[in-house]
């Protein structure tokens, strides 16, 4: 019992002591170990071949960016599978500490990995004469991606619950292998300094302690007791990347790309977030209470941190706002404007549709089969609308006008209507909320009437510093 | 075992430690729990009874703070369920139907794991964990990987880990579904044990019988509703049709003229009529049910020179009383 210091959190423990000696594990070592055995001998054989280098890196990509991540993606949905997670979670342990304790024991075993792979890259330099440096690097570098993805996965896991949300993290995994062959072939052909500036790399440190706290957030609201608030946080820990990125891009003048970085977090953390149900219970509310001790506009703005798909489009709203203030276009190229509106109107549609239809809020699961629909439906729009001189109706469907904007980048040119009616569409979709949210703001607001008489403390202090 | 729970009732003792009040919980358009009210008192040990669909595990997930009511409170020890889970979750230990357990574990690591995530340390963390397993019987199964143990020493370690903070309240799901008889006795035991240490057990099953002897008091449900609350006792004297009647199951040691002829005598006799014949005796129903008519009418038979070979009083099983109450409320609801 004292093989792991009392220090560490339990949950790390039973990870590895567990993950050790799972079969998915060992299997992934074994043959890791074997496959770069073989790998190393081709490419002493072959003197250096381009070739025998893609398949080194493609092995250690594949251990790592898809054998990792997909044990993350199984890890949280297989224990609610077993029964255990509930029981888990009447300890002490928070849903969080279940999280991050389930990815720092993966990230752990790939650095295991990692280091088992060392000693091949020290055959390869002084028997087949490669850069040393460079493998090094290049490992570094995987085992980042590799973090970033497994903690992704894991933040997703919470969702693979049905045949459904397993096809989807299926579909994550196909994205994941896709990534994977275009970054070893070129990891095979390019020197990895041309990859990132100084200054890149700096921005990537900066932001990747909130992206892995905010992936493994997304989830948690399916696993936690339905009681405790788990979206106020990851919102903040959103706003928090958005201030982060936002000073690094005034700092290093690099806005395109922290933009992008920033815009890739605001589409993970915002979806999570649209997904989320909107419960009337107190407990749920409390921990935006702090807002109510502040004026009147901070409150209103402290709403848009409660728990629930209701306040996730106003808050989605203001970080697509601020992605947009911090990107070099600020508001001024049209262009972008229109991929944002798009963009936009994208994440919205299917929150929408799924409420017209059902009156339930979609599960993350269902929000994606929508999602995927409006996709295929768009890429075939697109190509008809492509050949088509009014393009402007392209708007109205706006993951179709999303694509043709990336195909064509004289959209606005050809057809100036596509503005108007992607403005239209996203009002329409605005209007959709709003009129289906009314009941759910009367909920809330009730809500914090109770709350309010239940802590008069509160209540007073508030009183106060509004007459102030 | 020692107690060490840290974490006070915020109730008074004198108060119930549980009470739930109004209670509802609707999935959809479907109301699992309706209107349920029920005290528990400390140092009870309270049986949990409904067919399957009659809202038990739905109300005691929201007692283990696992999901919220539609409507109604729920209070532990005090604290309002919702309000504030976290010092609920300290003051209750959940079993659920399915134990969950891990694979790839030993039972000293799924102990220790537990041990840890409730926060114990060091010497305490170890102290805890060795008394949990000599309580629960596990001492000799320390290094046994979880995936080779039998159902019973898997339920024992549940148990086991349930036991480890020390709570006030135990609240166990179906403890002993799919148990073997020798496993059941020994989960009897455990049960015994417990309560003889003062903590409050709250316990579904569908055996009724081990319920009976085992519980100070029996809540049964139905649709959601409680539709009884008392002693097994009290339940079995109120549910009788006649309560104030003894059914006596007669063994006759002659054959099948002895048989009639007793089915003709024993209605002449005060307060005593036929319920049915048997194939080697008669049952009677006996009026007024005390040892001394009991007496009185064996005396009568062996005088009159019946071959008594058993003479008998019928117990009634809480199974019956628990199909009547069902039927009765079936009855009402129609």
């Amino acid at each position: 019992m004292n093989d792991f210091a009392d220090w560490l959190s339990p949950i790390l423990v039973k990870e590895l002591r567990q993950g050790l000696r799972t079969k998915a594990f060992v299997g992934i070592f074994v043959l890791l170990q074997i496959l770069m055995v073989i790998s190393t001998m081709i490419e002493l054989a072959n003197d250096r071949s381009n070739g025998s280098q893609v398949f080194f890196w493609m092995v250690i990509g594949v251990a790592l960016l898809l054998g990792m991540p997909l044990r993350g993606a199984f890890s949280i949905s297989n224990e609610i599978k077993e029964n255990t997670l509930e029981l888990v979670l009447l300890t002490e342990l928070s849903a969080r500490r279940v999280a991050l304790g389930k990815w720092v024991a993966l990230f752990l075993q790939s650095v295991l990995l990692v280091c088992t792979v060392l000693p091949y890259l020290v055959i390869r330099y002084f028997m087949g004469g490669v850069d040393f440096i460079q493998g090094v690097v290049a490992l570094a570098v995987f085992l980042w991606f590799s973090a970033l993805l497994t903690a992704l996965s894991v933040g997703l896991s919470p969702f693979a619950k049905n045949a459904i949300s397993r096809g989807a993290v299926g579909i994550f995994a196909v994205m994941a292998i896709w990534f994977l062959l275009l970054s070893s072939l070129s990891l095979g052909r390019l020197p990895f300094g041309s990859f990132f500036s100084a200054a890149h790399v700096i921005i990537l440190a900066a932001l990747t302690p909130l992206f892995l706290l905010g992936a493994l957030e997304i989830g948690l609201g399916e696993i936690a007791p339905m009681g405790e608030n788990q979206s106020t946080r990851k919102r903040l820990i959103l706003l928090g990347n958005l201030a982060v990125g936002g000073v690094l891009a005034l700092v290093f003048e690099e806005n395109a790309y922290v933009a992008w970085i920033l815009a890739g977090c605001v589409a993970m953390v915002g979806i999570g977030t649209l997904v989320e149900p909107c419960r009337p219970i107190p407990s749920l509310y409390r921990p935006v209470w702090p807002f109510r001790r502040s004026s009147r506009l901070w409150r209103a703005a402290g709403r848009i941190l409660y728990p629930g798909w209701v306040s996730a489009v106003p808050f989605l709203l203001v970080s697509a706002a601020a992605v947009l203030a911090i990107s070099p276009y600020r508001f001024t190229d049209s262009e972008q404007n229109l991929r944002l509106i798009l963009a936009i109107g994208m994440a919205l549609q299917p929150l929408v549709i799924c409420k017209l239809m059902s009156s339930h809020r979609p599960t993350l699961p269902v929000y994606m089969a929508i999602q995927i629909a409006l996709f295929v439906m768009s890429i075939v729009l697109a190509g008809a609308f492509d050949r088509s001189t009014n393009l402007s109706l392209a708007g109205l469907l706006p993951t179709t006008g999303f694509f043709l904007s990336l195909w064509r980048s004289n959209l606005l040119t050809d057809s100036s209507g596509i503005n108007v009616l992607a403005g239209v569409a996203l009002l329409f979709t605005l209007l959709g909320y709003v009129s289906l949210s009314i009941r759910e703001w009367v909920t809330m607001a009730e809500m914090e009437r109770r709350i309010a008489e239940e802590n008069p403390a509160i209540q007073n202090a508030t009183d106060s510093g509004e007459a102030a | 075992m020692k107690a060490m729970n840290p974490i006070a009732s915020a109730a008074s003792t004198t108060q119930p430690l549980v009470e739930v009040c109004r209670l509802r919980r609707d999935f959809g358009n479907i109301q699992a729990v309706k209107d349920l009210s029920f005290t528990i008192e400390r140092g009870q040990v309270v049986g949990f009874i409904g067919a399957n669909g009659a809202g038990k595990t739905t109300t005691m997930r929201m007692m283990a703070t696992l999901d919220v009511p539609t409507s109604g409170t729920i209070r532990i020890g005090g604290y309002d369920v919702l309000n504030h889970p976290t010092q609920v979750r300290r003051l209750i230990g959940w079993m659920p139907d399915a134990y969950g357990t891990y694979d790839h574990m030993t039972v000293i690591e799924y102990l220790d794991f537990y041990a840890r995530a409730f926060g114990f340390r060091r010497e305490e963390r170890i102290r805890r964990v060795n008394e949990v397993m000599e309580f629960a019987n596990l001492t000799e199964l320390t290094d046994r990987a979880i995936n080779k143990l039998s159902k019973g020493m898997a339920q024992r370690l549940c148990l086991g880990r349930t036991l480890l903070h020390d709570p006030e309240l135990l609240i166990l799901d179906e403890p002993a579904a799919g148990l073997d008889p020798r496993a059941r006795i020994e989960f009897k035991h455990l049960v015994r044990l417990l309560a003889a240490e003062g903590k409050t057990l709250f316990i579904s099953s569908h055996i009724l019988s081990e319920l009976g002897e085992m519980c100070d008091t029996l809540l049964f449900i139905d649709g959601g509703q409680v539709v009884h609350h008392g002693s097994s006792d009290s339940l079995l004297r109120e549910r009788r049709e006649d309560a104030s009647a003894a059914l006596l199951e007669i063994r006759l040691a002659g054959g099948e003229e002895e048989r009639e002829k007793l089915a003709q005598w024993a209605p002449m006799q005060p307060g005593v009529s036929v319920a049915e014949a048997t194939k080697q005796g008669v049952r009677l129903r006996l009026e007024p049910d005390t040892p001394e008519a009991q007496a009185a009418l064996l005396r009568r038979m062996i005088q009159e020179g019946f071959g008594v070979a058993e003479y008998r009083r019928e117990e009634r099983k809480l199974e019956d009383a628990f199909v009547e109450i069902l039927g009765k409320a079936e009855t009402k609801t129609a």
